[in-house]
């Protein structure tokens, strides 16, 4: 989970395009400027990217906070 | 108007049913019977034999999950889908089958809120084809497509939601109860004192015309916000009181800056619902196909596909195919004027801008003008102005 996190915290700073932001699996859409449902999407379609995943739309609906994303990447690596 | 009237004292005798049995009742298999019991006594009491098929309904969805995954589970799970939409077709234009017979079922499905209950039965479809969740037993399929206290205007509970709740919650507390009984009182003061206070001294269905539409325009769209946020006050008072809670549906929408502001804050368990089966599933497609190249034509290409069948859900017309592009409309100018604003200010330009008073105040002002023109959009009386539209 930490190497999940750290590496899905530089999907975030690529994606918000701020180098300071640092997210916990705490982090959620309201803790973060600019992450509004448009930007949800491409959020998660960076991080199936970056760790060579895919999530089904159900999936992607029903997160709710990082450590939600970090999970479903966890279960899914561990699951390929 | 659009929600079946069910504030009436059987409803009451029922609330205070509810309440007697279910307040006590710390058994959770109890607890989902009674609460069963209630939701069924409820459409007795409305429909009389009408709820046999009501229950047929509810069997039928169940059954056609029951069946499983697989070919047979996907013939199964279509052919109930296809039924419903039939069914949904009769509800919201019983003209169109008129001297069929069929359109004899309106009365029941109106009864029931079938807007709301197919919309629940999609989302409990979902849940359970994608794996997420199990089959629910027949009680709480029930309970989940059928709750006496969000049947009249909502709202649409999600199937995560219903499954997360606790099988028996927290006692209730007199502090609790005296503040869920604020929250009905409140929601029975909107509705009954100021909402109908504005419908009879402003509101003419649009038919006064001239300069006067514009400002009819914002009366009506401050009274439907008191009317429909009084149900789901109500609602989510009685949740509160006897356990089985109602989601918030509302979250002062009249102050919004913008119109994604706008579609987080009103009628928020429909938004939602929206965002989790048409918006998403259609950006997350065409993103991926388009590798991310052109977000904003995604955006207005999923903005139409999730808000033109939202229109089509409040009825069945021209005017509400046009409520539904005009609301995409709307979010799409909002979202490429932020991405305008984020090109041309930065990230934190942006931050600082919005923050402005005078940028703040601006944005709520033509916020409310935008949502008000698109409450009256579909209300006008087009028949009158064009008799050959007949409102089709």
């Amino acid at each position: 989970m930490p190497d999940t996190l750290a590496r899905l915290n530089e999907v975030f700073q690529q994606v918000f395009d701020d180098e300071e932001l640092e997210i916990t699996p705490e982090t959620s859409a309201k803790d973060v400027d600019g992450w509004d449902s448009l930007m949800h999407v491409t959020l998660i379609v960076n991080a199936e990217k970056a760790f060579g995943v895919k999530f089904s739309s159900s999936e992607v609906a029903a997160l709710k906070n990082v450590g939600d994303l970090v999970h479903l990447i966890d279960s899914r690596k561990h699951a390929g | 108007m659009p929600f079946p009237d069910l504030f009436n004292v059987q409803f009451w005798w029922i609330v205070a049913l509810a309440m007697i049995v279910l307040v006590p009742l710390r058994h959770p298999v109890l607890r989902r019977w009674a609460f069963a019991a209630i939701n069924l006594l409820m459409i007795v009491l409305m429909l009389k034999s009408g709820v046999v098929a009501v229950l047929a309904l509810v069997a039928a969805g169940w059954l056609a999950l029951r069946v499983g995954g697989g070919r047979m589970g996907t013939i199964a799970t279509t052919t109930v889908g296809l039924a419903a939409l039939g069914l949904f077709l009769v509800h919201k234009r019983p003209d169109l089958v008129a001297s069929t017979g069929v359109e004899r079922i309106e009365p029941v499905l109106g009864a029931i809120g079938y807007s709301y209950v197919a919309l629940r039965w999609i989302e409990m479809t979902r849940a359970v084809r994608s794996g997420r969740h199990p089959l629910p037993d027949p009680i709480s399929t029930i309970n989940y497509l059928l709750p006496f206290h969000m049947l009249a205007a909502g709202p649409i509970q999600s199937f995560d939601e219903f499954v997360a709740q606790p099988a028996v919650p927290r006692p209730l507390s007199a502090a609790g109860a005296l503040r869920a009984i604020e929250r009905i009182a409140s929601g029975l003061f909107k509705k009954y004192v100021v909402a109908q206070a504005i419908q009879r001294a402003y509101l003419t269905d649009f038919h006064a015309g001239g300069m006067y539409t514009l400002l009819e325009a914002q009366f009506t769209y401050i009274w439907l916000y008191l009317d429909f946020s009084a149900y789901s006050d109500i609602a989510v008072g009685i949740g509160r009181l006897i356990g089985f809670e109602a989601p918030e549906n509302f979250n002062w929408p009249l102050l919004a800056r913008n119109m994604v502001m706008f579609w987080e804050r009103w009628h928020i368990s429909l938004s939602m619902f929206i965002r989790r089966n048409l918006f998403i599933p259609t950006q997350l497609t065409l993103t991926r196909y388009d590798g991310g190249q052109h977000p904003l034509i995604i955006a207005a290409v999923a903005f139409v596909v999730a808000f033109v069948p939202c229109g089509l859900w409040h009825r069945i017309g021209w005017p509400w195919v046009a409520w539904g592009l005009y609301h995409a409309a709307g979010l799409t100018v909002c979202t490429a004027y932020r991405q305008w604003l984020t090109r041309k200010l930065g990230r934190k330009g942006v931050l600082r801008y919005m923050d402005d008073p005078k940028i703040r105040l601006a944005m709520t002002v033509l916020t409310f003008e935008f949502a008000a023109l698109g409450v009256a959009l579909p209300l006008f009386p087009y028949e009158d102005m064009f008799p050959w539209m007949n409102s089709h």
